[in-house]
């Protein structure tokens, strides 16, 4: 087990490599001066273009292209990201604001529609063609089909303002910052996430069960005069959820653009807010290295899935 | 001659089975249905609405459903209904033709990669990997910052970043194919590499691509109106569901104009909710495994 884990962390490193390289080379590409990204700008407009010279030489920035990048990755790992190209700030400190509130959006969004798609899949499977399977495969077609903003919107207006049950935006009230305190904010919002997430996972993880179902040890299982309930539960679900997991992962990257569009609408104040202001106002500093780190999350996110999913199927072989 | 027309014969008995097969899809005929539906009053936008969708009326702000305007006006004096029917135009068009680009690169470069294999196989499904280690909707963030907003520039970079799932699903096609006897016979014949992946082996594995034309049609719906909403789309003179949706982006709208954004709401919901009845009626017919 602990081989094969170790594998598949060594895997993730040329990935991220090579994700860096483009970033790095998407950096150098961008036009005006490099060395605004590099101090800032209170710095940069007191300095001579003689001291600016020999800041260059000394910064490096004179250096061939590879010693750049190794630097750049070096200061990096040291947590300096780089400047704002608008307003200055430091890019770490603007993500260290931002990344918990999103983190915690999308992992909330996760969770819950995990929850809910595997559950309400395997229901519609062991009661397939009754009318709770009818419901939830309609239900589940809409929630394929409404864009999230939409629906975001749509639950504004009956939840925040028909009914004020829940604020209609924003992410705590001041001086209330536990995440109790929280939830009630985060209620619309993640529901708003998740429901194409749920919905896609209900569908698969129906037909995913009701394929497993039709196998010959299932029949072998309830010929041992097994309960139904630990037929469904232990021969079938754990079975069904393999390729499942698959698709767990591969969605991943779609729930963090549906929290970017979501952050908006219900005003979050999370790396979507974030990105959005810097692509409209050109700050693409800030755009690249948001992307650097999602991408980082969202590769780490899958290699934890694939440990859960190594775990649950006995099938894979830890040496391998 | 005679085996050429039992071929033909067998051919057109598949076609009716297939035909009949869609046609008992009552799902698939709904979806048929609501597209066709959406995409006629699209097209026919000049003659079922006497406004234009850009012509500004401020002395008609924020107006209620009338008899004049069937959905009201939003906050510059536009017909809101002309603006849906023009909208889906622009949002169809992005749509459908981000997903035929896609689909075109997908299978020319899976063709390839699949059929001439070796290295050439191994570098662009490396390729293919590094973009799919990118969130697609990011990449696109990016690229919408370096090349800037517009339809032509949206309809690129969706081709530039959704082309893999094509690519990799007519390349394992194209590797089965490639062992199959007639390929084999066609080599013998001496037929062109060229012909032999565009003419011989594309045909296919087209029914599968098609399918996900459709489906990608709605993705790309989705994603386009997701831009334009958050304001880095279409640029908001020209009127997309999404470009709609994003003049209602605030509270005071939600609350007190509702209709200004249920409609281009609830018409992108229905679209992609027809693509997908019947993308999935195509699936059971063109793509049985």
């Amino acid at each position: 087990m602990a081989k094969y884990f170790f594998k598949r962390l060594i895997s993730l490193i040329p990935k991220l490599l090579v994700i860096s390289l483009i970033i790095f080379v998407g950096l150098k590409l961008l036009p005006g001066d490099p060395i605004t990204r590099t101090i800032s700008p209170d710095a940069y407009a007191n300095m001579s273009p003689a001291q600016l010279e020999d800041l260059r030489e000394s910064l490096g920035l004179n250096d061939p292209m590879p010693v750049q990048y190794l630097r750049w990755m070096g200061n990096m790992l040291q947590g300096d990201f780089g400047y704002s190209q608008v307003n200055g700030s430091s890019i770490a400190q603007m993500l260290a604001q931002r990344l918990p509130a999103t983190l915690e959006l999308a992992g909330l969004g996760l969770i819950v529609a995990t929850i809910f798609g595997l559950a309400l899949g395997f229901l519609a499977a062991v009661k397939q063609n009754s009318l709770f399977d009818y419901a939830s495969s309609f239900v589940g077609m809409i929630g394929v089909s409404v864009p999230e903003f939409f629906l975001g919107m749509v639950a504004i207006l009956i939840f925040a303002i028909q009914l004020k049950w829940l604020p209609p935006g924003g992410r705590m009230a001041p001086g209330k910052e536990a995440f109790l305190d929280r939830i009630e904010y985060l209620a619309l919002p993640v529901m708003s996430v998740g429901i194409s997430y749920t919905a896609t996972l209900m569908r698969f993880t129906r037909s995913s069960m009701l394929d497993v179902l039709n196998k010959d040890y299932i029949k072998t299982a309830r010929s041992k005069g097994l309960s139904e309930f630990t037929v469904n539960l232990k021969h079938g679900f754990r079975n069904a959820l393999i390729p499942i997991m698959v698709i767990i992962v591969f969605r991943i990257p779609l729930l963090v653009s549906g929290t970017v569009v979501v952050e908006s609408i219900f005003n979050y104040p999370g790396m979507g807010d974030m990105l959005l202001s810097a692509i409209s106002g050109g700050d693409m500093p800030v755009v690249m290295m948001s992307t650097f780190i999602i991408s980082a999350v969202i590769l780490l996110v899958s290699f934890l899935s694939d440990m859960v999913t190594a775990l649950l199927d006995p099938r894979v072989h830890f040496e391998g | 001659m005679r085996g050429s027309k039992a071929e033909r014969a067998a051919k057109s008995d598949l076609a009716k089975r297939n035909l009949y097969k869609f046609m008992t899809n009552r799902l698939a005929i709904l979806g048929l249905a609501l597209v066709l539906l959406i995409l006629f009053v699209s097209l026919l936008a000049p003659v079922l609405t006497p406004y234009e969708p850009n012509v500004l009326d401020t002395a008609n702000r924020y107006q209620a459903p009338s008899r004049e305007h069937l959905l009201g006006t939003d906050q510059l004096g536009r017909d809101l209904l002309t603006r849906l029917f023009y909208g889906g135009r622009v949002s169809i068009f992005v749509g459908f033709v981000s997903a035929v680009v896609t689909a075109a690169l997908g299978v020319a470069l899976g063709c390839i990669s699949g059929y001439l294999g070796k290295r050439l196989d191994s570098v662009i499904v490396y390729i293919s990997e590094i973009f799919m280690a990118f969130p697609q909707m990011l990449l696109i963030f990016i690229l919408v910052g370096f090349v800037g907003q517009g339809i032509g520039n949206l309809i690129f970079i969706f081709a530039l970043t959704g082309w893999t799932s094509i690519y990799r699903l007519v390349r394992s096609r194209i590797f089965s194919l490639k062992e199959e006897p007639f390929i084999e016979s066609c080599r013998a014949n001496g037929i062109s590499n060229a012909s032999i992946m565009f003419r011989h082996m594309l045909p296919n594995t087209i029914g599968p691509v098609i399918v996900n034309v459709t489906l990608l049609t709605a993705g790309y719906l989705l994603q386009e109106s997701a831009l334009s909403f958050l304001n880095i789309g279409v640029p908001t003179d020209i009127p997309t569901w999404g470009n709609i949706l994003n003049a209602a982006k605030n509270l005071n709208v939600i609350q007190n104009y509702p209709v200004m954004w249920i409609g281009p709401g609830v018409a992108i919901s229905l679209f992609v909710l027809g693509v997908n009845f019947l993308g999935d009626g195509l699936r059971d017919v063109l793509d049985p495994t």
